[in-house]
């Protein structure tokens, strides 16, 4: 009996440590470029109902079944990596001023805004707290990252997270592969196209040939613009395709806003017509429930 | 207003006998049965939903489409900031400067309505969206006969208000909430909201003078409800809530955030909703004022409180 109890112990710790974590599972369905389901990233975390980029809007998104958070970085005069949108505290916390000329010992202080600007509970975070708090269970896309590359990576490999990051820009490919070439393994980095510029389909190959990415996040104003419609051929099988819902003029105004009038018009458009398996939205739990009525979210 | 239970009790009658016996009444508006439910006294068991600046969580704060969105749901009330422009219309906004809310910067006093009417409001992240600031006047248009509408930051327009909710003969509708002694309102207001839904509102902070204060609300005022805000829970006019109910009162609480409740408000309803919610209307609440309407409507229906 005693050895039977010994042996179940050890099979259920041997499949605890070898269990995938979601984290895990969402990276390898990026890596795959797997078709098969629609990835859901969420701007700012859950900030309809808790203070935008902060642990709580992310806990809530992790809860709501969110695969991507993203999140926003400044960095305090002492150096410190806070998770905030703009570059003043004015509008998200009690204080006031720039953050490049507070320390973070008076950040610390303050307390964030909801979002009709009444103080709440909630503190500002630091990028390791967030960290912390994401580890195992959802990607993060790291907002503007490369401002502070050197420091992002020493926390997420402090943390252990790594491999939960996401990144994006705008930089051409040979400037990509020569900054963050050796880190392209663990990190995972998306180009960020403009289909409305005029080299956009060779800056696209660019691409491809030097650093292969799992997906492309693309841009376009007007449904006019044929790229869209004939990009996904392109990059059938090579890469996944990444639109924001955000604002009208990110995808053709199929944005979460046409989602809320008609569906099909919004973020079904996107994925039937543009082949988009990547939307991040500002409305993550109704664009959840949408793909679970389609069997395309978990 | 002071009741008289046996009074009451015949009125009630008359009002019922009434109402149940009129089509006219049956096939009435929702705004007909929304103000026969804050008449009620709290006797239809059901309690209240106001939201603050509107759906504000889902759309723009203070937007004709977050208001739309509170009809749509089937809330009670939604609550509106006013302004004034340049040229004296009235706006519904929260703060007196654009720059938190529009595309705009500066003053809102310091613009034409013709020149706010050019802005966007923001999202509550701050993004731009397709909503304009409404009018007072385009609230009232679009609200009336659906929903109620508590009218904040009235006191410097109450004139205006009052001749616009007038115009639009749809003052049974509007609420506005007084934290003056009797007297002092009539003394500054006269008659101009008579046919308002006039709230008296205790802010509790001194025990003794609470009192007095609640007792000429209930001598004076002609209100159907009793709107109380507390910073911590033992104030001993919180006691009283029970037979203020008994006398036919309705009660207003809010779980805007917690100095108004003693720390039961819509941020702790997100992790315990009985803790917040339930607390309230435990301690008597059948009018609830909440940044989460959709949160609380959901959790009334689970207790049968809310159609």
């Amino acid at each position: 009996m005693k050895r039977f109890f010994l042996l179940t112990l050890s099979l259920a710790l041997g499949f605890a440590a070898f269990a995938e974590s979601r984290a895990e599972k969402l990276r390898k369905q990026l890596l795959d470029r797997n078709n098969s389901s629609v990835i859901v990233a969420s701007h700012r975390g859950d900030w309809r109902n808790f203070p935008e980029n902060s642990i709580a809007a992310l806990n809530s998104a992790v809860a709501m079944g969110v695969d991507i958070v993203e999140l926003d970085l400044q960095m305090t005069k002492d150096s410190v990596i806070i998770l905030m949108h703009d570059p003043t505290l004015d509008r998200t916390t009690t204080g006031k001023g720039v953050i490049a000329e507070t320390n973070y010992d008076d950040i610390k202080k303050l307390k964030l805004k909801n979002g009709c600007a009444i103080r709440t509970i909630h503190n500002v975070p630091t990028l390791e707290e967030a960290l912390i708090a994401a580890k195992g269970k959802v990607l993060v896309n790291l907002d503007k990252a490369d401002r502070y590359f050197d420091k992002v990576y020493a926390i997420a490999k402090k943390t252990g997270t790594e491999k939960q990051i996401v990144m994006k820009g705008t930089k051409p490919a040979k400037d990509v592969k020569a900054l963050y070439g050796e880190y392209l393994d663990e990190l995972t980095y998306m180009p960020i196209v403009n289909l409305d510029k005029k080299n956009a389909e060779q800056e696209i190959d660019n691409c491809m040939k030097l650093i292969k990415p799992c997906a492309f996040e693309l841009l376009f104003v007007k449904d006019s613009n044929p790229l869209p419609t004939k990009i996904p051929k392109i990059l059938d099988g090579k890469s996944l395709i990444w639109y924001n819902t955000l604002w009208d003029t990110m995808a053709g105004g199929h944005d979460d806003d046409a989602s809320l009038k008609d569906v099909n018009n919004g973020w079904g458009y996107l994925v039937d017509k543009l082949n988009a398996r990547i939307i991040q939205t500002d409305r993550p739990q109704m664009l959840i429930n949408y793909l679970r009525s389609r069997n395309l979210h978990d | 207003m002071k009741y008289n239970p046996n009074i009451l009790a015949i009125a009630t009658a008359f009002v019922a006998i009434v109402f149940f016996s009129t089509p006219v009444a049956a096939k009435g508006s929702r705004v007909d049965t929304l103000v026969n439910r804050i008449h009620d006294g709290g006797r239809s068991k059901s309690v209240m939903i106001f939201a603050h600046r509107g759906n504000w969580r889902s759309l723009a704060e203070n937007s004709l489409h977050s208001y739309q969105e509170c009809i749509d749901a089937g809330l009670d009330g939604i609550e509106v900031d006013i302004q004034m422009s340049k040229d004296s219309v009235l706006m519904v906004m929260h703060d007196e400067t654009l720059d938190r809310t529009t595309s705009g910067h500066g003053k809102l006093s310091n613009y034409t309505c013709a020149q706010l009417k050019e802005l966007s409001l923001l999202s509550p992240i701050g993004v731009w969206t397709k909503q304009k600031i409404p009018t007072f006047e385009e609230v009232l248009i679009m609200c009336k006969d659906k929903i109620l509408i508590q009218v904040d930051k009235w006191k410097p327009y109450a004139r205006e208000i009052s001749r616009l909710a007038h115009k639009h003969n749809c003052e049974r509708q509007l609420i506005i909430r007084s934290t003056d002694t009797h007297k002092v309102f009539k003394e500054k207001y006269g008659s101009l909201f008579d046919k308002f839904i006039v709230i008296p509102v205790l802010v509790c902070r001194d025990d003794a003078k609470d009192h007095s204060k609640l007792l000429d609300f209930t001598t004076n005022y002609d209100s159907p409800v009793i709107s109380f805000s507390f910073t911590r829970e033992n104030f001993t006019t919180l006691e009283k809530i029970p037979k203020l109910k008994k006398q036919g009162y309705r009660i207003w609480l809010n779980s805007l955030w917690d100095e108004m409740n003693a720390g039961h408000s819509d941020e702790l309803a997100l992790t315990d909703k009985e803790a917040s919610y339930g607390w309230l209307i435990q301690r008597g609440a059948d009018i609830i004022f909440t940044d989460q309407p959709m949160l609380l409507l959901d959790y009334l229906r689970s207790k049968n409180l809310h159609d």
